[in-house]
């Protein structure tokens, strides 16, 4: 792995503030990032902070990144149940010279334009070419439901304390959203299982 | 605002061991565009892009059906590069560079061949007249080159001609001769 790349990719997202996007570390290895999505201004994802799940396997750059929504999101390309990403760059359109930064700003510009006839997610597909105020109403509430700035960054902070104790980062996520967001409840939870 | 100042990715950098020097501007037009590193084995594609030579040997390994610059989608191909030989470089002996590719990448590097070796094509000469001047008054050349004088050659400017550009210059100074005997016979009887 690349890590004199990433690391200078790294520096270049830090100094640019005006993209909207932005990328955290993982605990120690730079294998496993967050990236932070703004929500574009005038869909139904403005006002939206996105969390990404970012996997860079050995082979970066000559790979893509592995991407998939942490937060839950309304939208054709991106699947409502686990967050799969659909988009051409982050499979076989790939290429070295494209960053985490393009990356991240591909998925921006995917939020502001679907392409239903592409689609990851069938359903939200449909509804967006057949009842579009209905697929806007639907991400919209989404948006303010799941990808709530603060609600994200304190998620992450909970779901950062379980994988300190030790516990397997999924599972703790799923513990979180069983028990409603509350770090004691979805340890027992976790201890239990 | 809060979350971008708590996730934003400075403090990550800062946990981590900075393994980057900033570079200067200067330095930056010749950071390979794979590993943003200082090409090392530098080469250039034919669309002009500045590459390590053991990143784009990987990345044309890792294309299957079809290989493109990764910058500007052209295509590209092994023995269409250009190696770039600066002062200084070539200090380390490539294989030395191949190994730790080994160490560093895995297999593929292993089979990493030599670097293609320039072209060198042949001169092109400005001025397709025989006499070799250019610049000063070819008329005045012109009269010594009748008797097979090349008064470019004694300047020191003489430069290596193709074989198709001999033939010509040969041919052009015998039919000289030949007019100018001609006319001497006309004159002389």
């Amino acid at each position: 792995m690349d890590l004199g790349r990433i690391q200078k990719e790294l520096k270049e997202i830090e100094r640019d503030t005006a993209s909207g996007v932005s990328v955290d570390v993982m605990g120690n290895s730079l294998q496993r990032l967050r990236g932070f999505v703004k929500g574009p201004r005038d869909t139904p994802y403005e006002g939206g902070m996105f969390v990404i799940d970012i996997i860079l396997e050995d082979q970066y750059p000559f790979v893509p990144p592995k991407m998939r929504f942490i937060t839950k999101v309304w939208h054709p390309n991106i699947s409502s149940a686990n967050g799969a990403i659909c988009l051409d760059v982050l499979k076989d359109q790939w290429s070295p010279a494209l960053t985490l930064k393009t990356a991240l700003l591909s998925l921006q510009s995917l939020l502001a334009l679907p392409q239903p006839d592409d689609p990851q997610d069938a359903v939200v597909a449909k509804q967006y070419l057949s009842e579009h105020t209905k697929y806007a109403q639907q991400a919209k509430s989404w948006t303010e439901n799941f990808a709530n700035p603060a609600l994200a960054s304190t998620q992450e902070q909970k779901v950062g304390q379980l994988v300190d104790m030790g516990f397997d980062e999924a599972n703790s996520r799923a513990a979180l959203r069983a028990a409603g967001g509350d770090v004691q409840a979805a340890m027992e939870r976790l201890l239990s299982e | 605002m809060e979350l971008e100042r708590r996730h934003s990715p400075h403090q990550a950098s800062e946990r981590l061991p900075s393994l980057v020097e900033e570079h200067s501007d200067a330095t930056g037009a010749f950071e390979c565009n794979i590993c943003y590193d200082l090409a090392r084995e530098p080469v250039v594609t034919m669309c002009g892009h500045l590459y390590c030579w053991p990143c784009i040997y990987r990345w044309m390994q890792v294309q299957s059906h079809c290989r493109v610059c990764p910058l500007c989608k052209a295509g590209i191909d092994v023995e269409q590069v250009i190696p770039i030989y600066g002062r200084g470089a070539d200090q380390t002996d490539p294989r030395s560079a191949a190994e730790k590719d080994i160490l560093r990448d895995g297999p593929p590097a292993a089979t990493l061949p030599r670097r293609p070796l320039g072209q060198r094509p042949a001169p092109i000469h400005r001025s397709s007249s025989f006499s070799m001047t250019g610049t000063v008054q070819p008329s005045l050349q012109f009269i010594p080159s009748i008797f097979g004088f090349n008064s470019g050659s004694g300047h020191g400017h003489a430069e290596p001609l193709t074989p198709e550009q001999q033939h010509q210059a040969f041919l052009s100074r015998l039919l000289l001769m030949l007019g100018s005997f001609v006319i001497m016979c006309l004159l002389l009887f």
